[in-house]
């Protein structure tokens, strides 16, 4: 394919095939040159240009200042993964997204190709994946599903769009959740967020398919500091998924996303999300939801990629008889923390939760379960059930847990349980002598290990989930 | 009747077992530690602990595992009665070098007061994967099932009680290898378990 | 054509468990090895499939002329010696069914005809009525919530799928009830009419239902004495008395 020599996009790979574990880090460099884009670093002058830029109501714009002060007063955490090396004033916070001049699938490396078709990734995702479209085409799929949704009272869009279609609406939930206050990374997105979900479901609606099925790759859900927020209505029901098991290259640096969810009385939110940063990245993730009586929420959440992840889904069972759920898996390879974990905060009666957390750490990665369950004077008859595995494969890896029980409340009952392990001999012996070689059988045992969090997965992201640990744990066992 | 902390180490068979039963006031944190120096070293941290009034304890457990070959077991079963508290940090750390460590940390605590609160946090640090390390946290109430049992069979829940957590505390005791100690630390237990 | 076992000496920790085990068995064959506690009968399977404890100090293991002594375990199953676990160990998260699945995929990549899923599910499903195994078994983790028994019997289905050319049993019968005793030793005999078998058992209860062509009496790692069924009645009579104060050579 002819590139035009006045052409935007500059095709620069850099491929690594890892001989270890047939590692793929791809990185595209278009070097695009955008409609509209802030200076690097943080200042109150940087942030006001976003505003105008997005053409805000004044509140928002006061918002971010104010976050932007608690961000630069908030010291670095010094617990969890090392933040040292991130310079701040060296980053891009925001960048208008325009129509980016793709490169043709003809110049996309022999090996990426072969990536996806290893795990499996549907064609029209793949164009995407691999920069040759700068614009998931979901309409056709999609565009029907959407003309649903709008039939039913619900409301599914972008986090910018919301602010300007429901404006008071949008007042009343932004921000309650997680104030800016709430962390350093929080007052970070506070300031700067751009794109994410907006999510409102009437009561008593159950929404049947997951929200962001057919349109997996959304390029708001992959911005920098995205916000997202979820209203589920009394009655409710939905499951949001976002992310992908591809990996995914960005030449941005910082993520720090924050999503709030509200359930309310009875509703049922389901938050799945998969991500596979390449790993340059530092993923700083603020996940909170607050549950109303009878209400539900489950995480399910599944970290691959980025060079370290700080996310600790949490839930706030609010109302009496609540319930909340964290389904956690991460993998950590050469280079890679994963810091990960739960929060769940018991303020009322009957109310239960349970987290399961599953690790895998190789070559030198490092996985850290880190989490709370807080039960407070008053929650009579709670119940909480904790179980966290890890697996370390060789003996260059690393696996911590630091959970903590803070219990105020005697009528109540928690159960706790953590293992670190390696893959069993026995296991290994077994396997093999049903003819099985060492690597395969490696491989099985580790996605069996895996497998009661991956089977709460829908379909396709299990079975690339699968595949892709099993690309992982070619030639990793020591 | 004074409260008194108590502690003893018992060497036996191949392994040491240090024992500690823990009911006073203690502003300060106490650290128990076990480093092992030789491989083949076997050490088991016991600890008991009754907390009443106004007692607040700050305990910190650890086995830090650096050399192969090692073993070591922490086990720690404490009642908290009224207002009193219990921090507890018990730490497993093994590195790079502790191959065939084989680590456990058990926690068993029963809240038994309208304001008892207890703080549990069971931490592992591994960094060699040929290695045992797990850990089991379990904190709650006396079982309601096994109050009715007792009661329905002529026991006043006072006594009921009583029997319950006394219990509680005798598979531990078991675990004691002599039995001059065992008897030391169970009236030692039952003493200070005088429910006024 | 035969599965030798020549001048076989193992140890486990640095201890020997096995001298000099010297035995062939033929397809067709079903040979009993039996011996008192501590004798070395698990160990001696352990050793011959590749577990990496065992050591291999001495002497050889041929199948069919080849020298598989020194292959990993996956070369030797793959070599056509399989076998079936005294304690099957369970494998968390892995689908029985889908472990089949890869296990016949494994044993049939150079045919030309291989069964699809929906063909190979019926293939199980015939081979598990003839087991009297119940179906929902296939579908859970390998070896995990399943009894003995079961495991026991989803190990002879395995073998009916791989077909080997040469199967140790070690203590098969332990664990079943009489009728699965009865329905185990059917496949048996049905088996070994493609494969030469060693079946190692503790209590011969199985001997009720399977007739053996050579019984093996170990005593500490070694073959102290061989005869046909008759040693085996022997056995059931007067113990291994005789065998364990009888003097080593």
């Amino acid at each position: 394919m002819v590139t035009k020599k006045n052409s935007n996009s500059k095709l620069n790979p850099k491929i690594t095939t890892g001989k270890q574990a047939n590692e793929y880090q791809f990185g595209f460099h278009n070097n695009v040159k955008p409609i509209f884009k802030t200076q690097k670093g943080i200042s109150p002058k940087i942030v006001n240009q976003i505003s105008w830029q997005k053409k805000e109501p004044a509140w928002m714009n006061k918002f971010r200042l104010k976050a932007l002060k608690t961000f630069i007063d908030k010291p670095i955490p010094l617990w969890g993964g090392d933040l040292s090396q991130i310079k701040f004033s060296d980053i891009y916070y925001y960048l208008k997204p325009i129509k980016k001049k793709g490169k043709s699938w003809n110049e996309v490396p022999k090996n990426i190709k072969e990536t996806f078709e290893k795990l499996g990734i549907p064609q029209a995702e793949r164009k995407y994946l691999a920069g040759v479209e700068t614009q998931y085409d979901s309409e056709a799929i999609y565009g029907s599903l959407k003309k649903d949704l709008v039939k039913k009272g619900i409301i599914f869009t972008n986090t910018d769009e919301a602010l300007s279609k429901y404006p008071e609406f949008f007042k009343e939930y932004f921000g309650k959740i997680v104030p800016p206050a709430d962390n350093k990374f929080a007052a970070l997105n506070s300031t700067f967020w751009s794109g994410g979900s907006f999510i409102y479901i009437p009561k008593n609606v159950k929404v049947d398919l997951p929200l962001q099925a057919y349109f997996r790759i959304n390029a708001a859900s992959m911005g920098q500091f995205e916000r997202t927020l979820i209203i589920a209505d009394c009655g409710s029901f939905v499951h949001y998924i976002e992310g992908c098991t591809a990996p995914i290259y960005t030449s941005d640096s910082l993520h720090s996303a924050v999503v709030e969810i509200f359930v309310k009385k009875g509703a049922r939110v389901r938050y799945t999300t998969i991500q596979n940063w390449s790993k340059n990245v530092y993923n700083l993730v603020t996940k909170r939801a607050v549950v109303d009586e009878e209400g539900t929420m489950e995480w399910v959440d599944g970290n691959l990629g980025s060079k370290l992840t700080m996310k600790y889904p949490s839930i706030y069972l609010k109302g009496r008889k609540a319930t909340g759920e964290v389904l956690s898996v991460a993998m950590a390879g050469n280079n890679q923390h994963q810091d990960v974990g739960a929060k769940v905060y018991h303020l009322s009666p009957e109310t239960s939760s349970r987290i399961t957390s599953k690790s895998v750490s190789k070559s030198g990665g490092r996985t850290g379960y880190r989490g709370l369950v807080y039960v407070a004077k008053g929650a009579k008859n709670s119940n909480i059930r904790v179980s966290c595995d890890a697996l370390i494969l060789d003996g260059k890896s690393r696996a911590d847990t630091y959970p903590t029980m803070n219990i105020n409340e005697q009528d109540a009952n928690i159960e706790h349980e953590a293992s670190v392990s390696k893959v069993s001999e026995e296991q290994l012996f077994y396997l093999q002598s049903r003819g099985i070689p060492k690597d395969e059988a490696a491989s099985m045992i580790v996605n069996g290990f895996i497998e009661p969090i991956v089977r709460e997965l829908p379909m396709e992201y299990a079975v690339e989930l699968n595949r892709l640990m099993k690309m992982e744990m070619e030639g990793s066992v020591g | 009747m004074t409260n008194k902390n108590y502690s003893k180490v018992i060497i036996s068979d191949n392994k040491k077992q240090h024992l500690y039963f823990i009911n006073q006031n203690m502003d300060m944190l106490t650290q128990l530690k076990i480093t092992q120096k030789k491989r083949g070293e076997f050490d088991e941290l016991i600890i008991f602990i009754v907390l009443k009034n106004k007692d607040k304890i700050n305990l910190e457990t650890k086995t830090l595992h650096n050399i192969p070959k090692t073993t070591a077991y922490t086990y720690v079963r404490g009642v908290i009665f009224d207002n009193a508290s219990l921090n507890h940090k018990g730490l497993i750390k093994i590195d790079r070098k502790a191959n065939l460590t084989d680590a456990y940390l058990s926690c068993r605590f029963l809240l038994l007061g309208e304001s008892a609160q207890v703080v549990s946090l069971p931490y592992l640090e591994i960094e060699n994967n040929n290695v045992k390390a797990s850990h089991g946290v379990s904190i709650g109430r006396i079982d309601k099932e096994q109050l009715y049992y007792l009661e329905s069979r002529g026991l006043s829940s006072y006594q009921a009680q009583k029997l319950i957590i006394e219990g509680f505390f005798e598979d531990l005791l078991l675990k004691i290898n002599s039995l001059k100690e065992r008897e030391i630390m169970r009236k030692l237990i039952m003493n200070s378990l005088n429910l006024n | 054509m035969s599965l030798k076992i020549s001048n076989l000496s193992v140890s486990v920790l640095q201890k020997q468990i096995i001298h000099k085990f010297s035995l062939e068995i033929k397809k067709n064959e079903v040979h009993v090895l039996m011996g008192p506690n501590g004798s070395g009968k698990s160990s001696l399977s352990f050793a011959l499939m590749g577990h990496p404890e065992y050591k291999i100090t001495g002497g050889s293991i041929n199948i069919d002329g080849k020298d598989i002594t020194n292959l990993n375990s996956s070369e030797k199953a793959n070599a056509g010696l399989f076998l079936a676990f005294q304690k099957p160990v369970p494998v968390y998260g892995v689908c029985y069914f889908n472990f089949l699945r890869n296990i016949y995929l494994n044993f049939h990549k150079n045919n030309d005809k291989i069964s699809s899923i929906k063909q190979f599910l019926n293939l199980i499903r015939n081979k598990a009525k003839l087991l009297k195994i119940k179906e929902e078994l296939v579908k859970k983790s390998v070896n995990d919530q399943m009894s003995g028994g079961e495991q026991k019997k989803m190990e002879i289905l395995t073998m009916a799928l791989i077909s080997p050319k040469y199967a140790v049993l070690d203590e098969i019968d332990t664990g079943l009830d009489v009728d699965a005793l009865k329905t185990v030793a059917a496949g048996i005999q049905i088996l070994k009419k493609d494969s030469g078998i060693l079946l190692i058992t503790h209590y011969q209860r199985i001997l009720k239902y399977l007739k053996p062509d050579f019984v093996h009496i170990l005593v500490k790692g070694r073959i102290v004495s061989t005869g046909n069924a008759d040693l085996a009645d022997e056995i059931e009579e007067e113990g291994y008395k005789k065998y364990i104060t009888a003097p080593a050579f």
